[in-house]
Order: structure tokens, then C-alpha cells, then sequence
């Protein structure tokens, strides 16, 4: 069988799960989570990546050309929607952005707060800009933005410890909360929705590391939901990413009706199989530390183990849990795809 | 009548009421009772209580955040109530933060949170704190521990740096330093020059207790 392109792999990891039909793959679709590692490759600081919109293109093409994955994410940072709503953040030179401020440290602002507009406020006019362009030279393989998912604005807003105080001491506050940072998700994900892009919805503290599942099903499924079924109406099928330990919750992740399902290294993998069987695609879930590691053995492993259990009946792509360290070096990146292209042929 | 007070002030901390903590401690203080013993024998218990219920998976973090909140709001009232010469009896003192350029927050907050309940003075600089941040209050405090979280390989490098600016500010003999936080490693910690390091909340305790030779 010739080669396929990204976008013909990906589509059969769809027809896979979402019909009876049992397209051919010449090998595991894969792809790795890369943004700020991708400085790297053209000569900028990470507080110049993570600040210029066109230098993070550049970066993101960069990554395209030399490794090829089958999807071209567009990962940033988390804090591009916080950053348009208000909150105060600082960009080191060396490592990724950090709030110094949240805006709803003083809870009582909530009311005051503007849904951002993504045309318009703070970085997310450069993100979009930087999606058309890496989508003008992009052609074999989708390109899919990320996009902070409602729990990752609540807490970037509120403050993390102060919003899991909140979860017991003023419940309804949350929900309100929540009503509001589903619009700034729903904005981004229509703006690159119009651009062409995949959409899909990053949420690092929904996991068991920070919440009960009880505190998922009552402050946040409900708004996963919304936004999927928003969308649903409008034929525009959302993923959904969670870092983490989310195995209490899979069915709860899938019940939101994603079309696909990211989980990270902490989660197992052999539980998500079977939560997502024939109802969403499966993504996931090789450590990210790998990329830091001595030599490429145990990746290998790791990724051996994900073809393993990953299903043959339902699509799958393999991918990093989460997002690659950002001082990865690019030759330990490309150890990820390299094996994916030897481990995952499929004759 | 005075474990009745106790054991409402433990209640308080467990049902992490930092309202009712804070009332009860006042009346405590009015009906003369001993504010150490208040301490000990109430909040003291309680913290401890809640750190149990976390650790056998009943309590989540919410639960431990506000049962430490409950157990500062009782304290803001009893340890400046404390009798000349009284002490509070504390296993150490730490000063505790994450590193400059990161915002993980949780982690250095419930070890924090588990080192108060095992009798540490606890001071919690926040996150994104510059090494000169954590090197101000040891001073201050006087303390004999120090806690550097990282969560990101790019951070982790700043446990490095805390070290060489505590021993540049003639500190390091003073502080026992102990690093934690999911990239760190052991190999890592000795490699950096730190004390310790530990995997969790609960070994950060044990970890902190060998250190400076507590008995446990
Ligand atoms: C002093 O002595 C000690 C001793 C023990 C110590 C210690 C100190 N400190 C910790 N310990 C130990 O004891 C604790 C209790 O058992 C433990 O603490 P932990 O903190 O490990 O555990 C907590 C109780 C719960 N765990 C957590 O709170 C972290 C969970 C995960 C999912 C996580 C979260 C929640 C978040 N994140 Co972040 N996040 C991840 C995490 C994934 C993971 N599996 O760790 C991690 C850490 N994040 C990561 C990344 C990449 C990022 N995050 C970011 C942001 C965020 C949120 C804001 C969304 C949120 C943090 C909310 C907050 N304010 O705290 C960004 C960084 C921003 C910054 N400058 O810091 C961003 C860069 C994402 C982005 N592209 O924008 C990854 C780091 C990769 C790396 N090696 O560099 C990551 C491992 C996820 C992954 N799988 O790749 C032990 O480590």
C-alpha cells in the first residue's frame, strides 16, 4: 500500500468509530502535542514564541516539515483566553507564561467581565492569524486549534485553590462562573470553526489529580455538554482533551458526545478503549517525561503498549498525553514519529 | 468543660467552618481557657483528622483547602493570645513555595497543608516565587526547612538556582532544603544538592521529620 496522507488517516480513524466501514491504514495515525518546544527550531526565546503569533507559526511550520505529524495542532498556551478576559500574565524568556494576576480574585468582578471577542481582544486575534496562515501550507494533514476548555478559564480566573474552595462554600457562584467562561470557549471554537480548522477543548484540571468525579459531573459535565451540543446543532463535531488521571470519569467524558477523546499518560488507556468504543475517537496517551529521557527504549515501549491495546474496531490515534516538555530536544521528537512509522505499519 | 471547646474546635477544622473556627476560638479566649492547649488538643486534632480522610480517599482536595483555612482562621485568634514564655510547640518551621515561573499551585499547597497537620509552622509564599522571595523569609521566620515545588521541566531548573542563592545569602547551613513536584526526581534533588526529595504529600511529612531529626 502507498503511503497516506494525515488527512487520510485521520479520516479513517473516523469512519472507524463512526460507521461500519473498515478503511485500510497503512500505519497508527499519530501526532504530538508541540508548541512552545518548537522554538527550537527557529531560533526565538519561548517569551518571543508565546508573544508573537507569527513566530509561533513559523515554529508550528517548522515542526510540520520535519515531522510530519498526521494532525497539525495548534497549541500555544492555555492562557490566550484569560489573557483577552483580563487576567495579568507575565512571559519569561525561558519557560511558558505565568498569570500574576487573576481577575476573580475578588469574586464579586465576575459580573463585570466581557465574553472576549476572538477577533479583537488580547492574543487571540495573532492565534487565529496564526492558524490561517500554518493552514495555507498545511494541505496533507488537518490542522486543529486548542482552546481552553470552560474549567481551565474557571480556574485561571478564579485561582485554582480558590475555586475548589468555592466547590463547597458557594457552589452556585461556580455555575455562574461556568455559564460564563462556556462563551468564551464557544467563541473561540466558532471563530476557528470559520477559519476551517479542527476545534477541540483543553481542559488540564478537570482530572482526578484536582476534583472528585462528583465535582465533574456536578461543575462541569453540564457545560461540556452544552458546548458539544451547541456545536452538534451546527454539524461541527468538538474534541476534548484532559490531563491527567480521568479513568472515574471516562464515561462521564464520552456521555458529553465528543467526537474525539484525548487522555494523558494518567489515565488507562484499556479503560478509555472501552469507554470510547464506536462513540468517539480514542487519542492518547504516551508520557510526555519520555521526551526527556536518555534513550528512545522506553518510548518505544510505551508506544509498543498503546498499539497493543488500542482497538482494531474503533479508531484510535496515538499521541502524546499531554504536551511536549519545552525543552525537548527536536531529536528526541523525532524518535516520537520515527516509531510510530516503524512500530505502528500495519501489513 | 474544656474538651467540649476542644472537640468543637476540631469539628470546626474538619468540617473546614473557618466562621465557626474563628467564634469558637474567641470564646475560648473569653472563658480564659489555655489558647496552647486549644490548639493542640482542638485545631491540632482536627487538621489531623482531616489529613486522614484525605489520605483514605473519603475527603478530596476542596475538603483539605478549607479545613487548612478553618485551622489559620483559629489560630490568627489564639497564637497572639499565646502567654509570654508559652510556646507553641512546633515539630519545624518551613518556608514553602513554587518556583519562579510556574503556577502549579495544589501540589505545594497539600503538602503545606499536611505539614501544618503534623505540627509544622507552615509559611506558604505562594506560587511564581523568585528565589530572593524565599531567601526574605527564611530570614524572617527563622526557619530551619525550606520546600521548592516545580511542576515543569522548565521550572525545575530554579530549584538549582534557590539552592545558590541560599548558599550565596549564607543560609544553607541553616536550611534543610527539600524539592518535589511530578518531573522532579530523587537523582534530580541530589544532583541540584537538596536534602530531599519526596513523591508526595505524605513523604514530604516523613521526609521533613528525618531531616531535621524529629521524632516521628
Ligand atoms: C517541597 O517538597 C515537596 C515535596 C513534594 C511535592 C512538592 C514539594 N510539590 C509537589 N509535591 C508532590 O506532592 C504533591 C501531593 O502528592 C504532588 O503534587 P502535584 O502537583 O504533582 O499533584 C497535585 C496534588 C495535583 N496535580 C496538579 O495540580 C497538576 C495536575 C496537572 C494536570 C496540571 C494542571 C492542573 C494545570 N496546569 Co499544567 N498541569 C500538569 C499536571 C499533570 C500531572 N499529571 O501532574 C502538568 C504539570 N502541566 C504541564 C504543562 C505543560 C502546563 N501546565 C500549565 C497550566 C496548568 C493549569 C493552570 C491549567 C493547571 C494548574 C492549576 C493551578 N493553578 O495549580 C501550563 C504552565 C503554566 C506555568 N507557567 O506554570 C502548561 C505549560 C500548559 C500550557 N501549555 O499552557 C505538564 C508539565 C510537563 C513538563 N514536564 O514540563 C504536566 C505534567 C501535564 C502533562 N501531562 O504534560 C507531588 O508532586
Amino acid at each position: 500500500m502507498t503511503s497516506m496522507t494525515g488527512k487520510q488517516r485521520i479520516s479513517a480513524a473516523f469512519k472507524k468509530t463512526f460507521s461500519d466501514a473498515d478503511p485500510e491504514l497503512d500505519r497508527v495515525p499519530a501526532y504530538m502535542f508541540s508548541g512552545a518546544c518548537n522554538s527550537q527550531l527557529v531560533g526565538s526565546t519561548i517569551g518571543e514564541l508565546m508573544q508573537d503569533g507569527q513566530i509561533f507559526a513559523k515554529g508550528q511550520l517548522a515542526a510540520y516539515e520535519r515531522y510530519k505529524p498526521d494532525i497539525m495542532l495548534m497549541m500555544w498556551d492555555l492562557n490566550v483566553d484569560l489573557e483577552a478576559i483580563g487576567n495579568e500574565i507575565r512571559f519569561p524568556d525561558d519557560s511558558m507564561p505565568v498569570i500574576t494576576k487573576e481577575i476573580l480574585e475578588d469574586k464579586g468582578k465576575l459580573s463585570s467581565l466581557q465574553v472576549p471577542d476572538p477577533k479583537k481582544d488580547g492574543r487571540l486575534p495573532a492565534y487565529l492569524d496564526a492558524c490561517i496562515e500554518v493552514k495555507k501550507h498545511v494541505t496533507d494533514s488537518p490542522v486543529s486549534g486548542v482552546i481552553a476548555g470552560p474549567w481551565t478559564i474557571a480556574m485561571g480566573l478564579r485561582g485554582a485553590a480558590n475555586l475548589l474552595r468555592d466547590s463547597i462554600k458557594d457552589p452556585e457562584y461556580i455555575h455562574e462562573l461556568m455559564e460564563f467562561c462556556i462563551q468564551a470557549t464557544i467563541n473561540s471554537t466558532q471563530a476557528l470553526s470559520e477559519i476551517g480548522v479542527g476545534v477541540g477543548y483543553s481542559e488540564a484540571p478537570a482530572s482526578m489529580d484536582l476534583i472528585s468525579p462528583k465535582m465533574y459531573r456536578e461543575f462541569v459535565f453540564p457545560y461540556h455538554k452544552k458546548i458539544v451540543d451547541h456545536f452538534k446543532e451546527k454539524k461541527i463535531g468538538v474534541g476534548l482533551h484532559v490531563c491527567g488521571n480521568a479513568d472515574a470519569i471516562l464515561d462521564d467524558l464520552v456521555a458529553t458526545g465528543v467526537s474525539n477523546l484525548s487522555v494523558d499518560s494518567g489515565s488507562d488507556l484499556a479503560l478509555a478503549v472501552e469507554a470510547t468504543r464506536g462513540k468517539a475517537v480514542l487519542i492518547g496517551n504516551v508520557p510526555t517525561e519520555l521526551f526527556l529521557a536518555e534513550s528512545a527504549e522506553e518510548m518505544r515501549q510505551s508506544i509498543q503498549n498503546c498499539i497493543h491495546v488500542a482497538p482494531n474496531d474503533s479508531g484510535y490515534i496515538l499521541a502524546t498525553g499531554c504536551e511536549v516538555p519545552a525543552i525537548a530536544p527536536p531529536k528526541k521528537v523525532d524518535w516520537f514519529m520515527d516509531l510510530a512509522e516503524e512500530l505502528g505499519a500495519y501489513n | 468543660m474544656s474538651q467540649e471547646m476542644f472537640d468543637k474546635l476540631a469539628q470546626a477544622v474538619i468540617d473546614g467552618e473557618s466562621e465557626d473556627a474563628e467564634a469558637l476560638a474567641k470564646q475560648a479566649l473569653e472563658q480564659k481557657l489555655d489558647p496552647l492547649a486549644c490548639i493542640t488538643n482542638g485545631l491540632t486534632v482536627g487538621i489531623q483528622k482531616t489529613g486522614e480522610l484525605f489520605a483514605s480517599g473519603e475527603y478530596y482536595l476542596p475538603e483539605l483547602i478549607i479545613g487548612a483555612d478553618a485551622m489559620k482562621a483559629a489560630m490568627q485568634i489564639l497564637e497572639p493570645a499565646l502567654l509570654s514564655g508559652q510556646e507553641r510547640e512546633v515539630t519545624g518551621t518551613i518556608v514553602i513555595g513554587t518556583v519562579e515561573g510556574d503556577l502549579h499551585e495544589i501540589g505545594k499547597t497539600l503538602v503545606g497543608t499536611m505539614m501544618t497537620a503534623n505540627g509544622f509552622r507552615v509559611i506558604d509564599l505562594g506560587t511564581d516565587i523568585p528565589s530572593a522571595d524565599f531567601i526574605d523569609a527564611v530570614k524572617e521566620s527563622g526557619a530551619n526547612l525550606v520546600g521548592a515545588s516545580a511542576l515543569l521541566t522548565t521550572t525545575m531548573l530554579q530549584q538549582e538556582k534557590l539552592i545558590s542563592s541560599l548558599k550565596d545569602a549564607g543560609l544553607r547551613e541553616q536550611v534543610k532544603v527539600m524539592v518535589g513536584g511530578a518531573p522532579v526526581t530523587a537523582s534530580y534533588a541530589k544532583q541540584i544538592g537538596a536534602d530531599g526529595y519526596a513523591e508526595d504529600a505524605i513523604s514530604a511529612v516523613d521526609l521533613a521529620m528525618r531531616l531535621i531529626d524529629a521524632p516521628a
